[in-house]
């Protein structure tokens, strides 16, 4: 571990980007995000116990994989270009290619996928607290980490 | 900086110049504290200070917005001048949002409006009372 700046870290420096004409290659950095959730991977595991397992123990095997979601908190700002594409791609529907680059460039720190942008919503907007929205991406076919 | 752009605010208009009895072309609102240098009669006056800012980041740096309060204290010989002076400063900025010289701010919130004790001083009493906006703006820069 001697080389490993940080066992840890925040998402300051992290980006998240997306691609809005789809195989273009050309993404943009979704400006302001301040949280960034990843949830729901897992494998199925059905359950392959049989009469030949006769230490009463159970047996399972892995079968489908499900690559999960990415919710991606926003300060959001209806004025910025980043945030008015996202809205667009978002309206327009279909797969997009996405990256979350973790904070630091390093080796792995990039996972590319293919998603739906399945939600996408400003959420409470308060008299003395400025507006967060939430996407929310479902990755959709296996991912790379680069 | 929004300190300056309030305090210039204050200092041009009437109502509040009017208030502060200004005399010689001097208007007494300063920034932290009435100075030493400040010339006779210094009272009635208004002080601003900073009294906390909000600052907001995302993952690439921080946002142009701030939520910044703002402390005026209102001084006076007696408690009522005090009270109207706070009062002028709070009608003129209790719903203030527009373009300032360096700012532009898009909303204000009271969060205080109280008495404090009086101080003794040399002369007699000085009163005060202390009125905290909340201001929502960016930098222009």
């Amino acid at each position: 571990m001697s080389n490993v700046a940080a066992t840890t870290y925040t998402w300051l420096g992290g980006a998240f980007e997306f691609e809005q004409n789809f195989g273009s290659g050309s993404f943009t950095t979704i400006s302001q995000v301040t949280d960034v959730d990843e949830s729901g991977s897992k494998w199925d595991t059905p359950d392959i116990t049989s009469a030949d397992n006769t230490d009463g123990v159970k047996r399972q095997t892995t079968t489908l994989f499900t690559p999960g979601t990415i919710s991606v908190s926003i300060l959001w700002n209806p004025q910025d270009a980043s945030h008015i594409a996202l809205k667009a791609t978002y309206l327009a529907g279909g797969t997009h290619n996405f990256k979350r680059i973790l904070p630091g460039a390093f080796s792995g720190g990039t996972r590319s996928f293919q998603g739906q942008i399945s939600e996408l919503n400003v959420g409470k907007q308060s008299l003395d607290k400025p507006t967060n929205a939430t996407l929310k991406v479902l990755i959709s076919g296996p991912y790379t980490d680069s | 900086m929004l300190e300056a752009d309030i305090l210039n605010k204050l200092m041009e208009d009437p109502t509040v110049v009017a208030i502060l009895n200004s005399q010689n072309g001097t208007v007494n609102v300063y920034n932290g504290a009435i100075p030493k240098s400040a010339p006779t009669p210094f009272i009635p006056a208004i002080v601003l200070q900073g009294g906390g800012t909000k600052y907001f980041y995302g993952a690439d740096g921080i946002n142009r917005f701030h939520q910044k309060t703002l402390q005026f204290d209102s001084y006076a010989n007696d408690y009522t001048t005090a009270l109207k002076v706070s009062n002028t400063v709070r009608e003129l900025l209790q719903e203030f949002s527009g373009p300032l010289t360096n700012t532009i701010v898009t909303g204000s919130l009271i969060r205080r409006d109280m008495d404090m004790p009086f101080e003794p001083g040399e002369g007699g009493y000085l009163f005060r009372h202390l009125l905290a906006i909340e201001f929502q703006y960016t930098e222009n820069n």
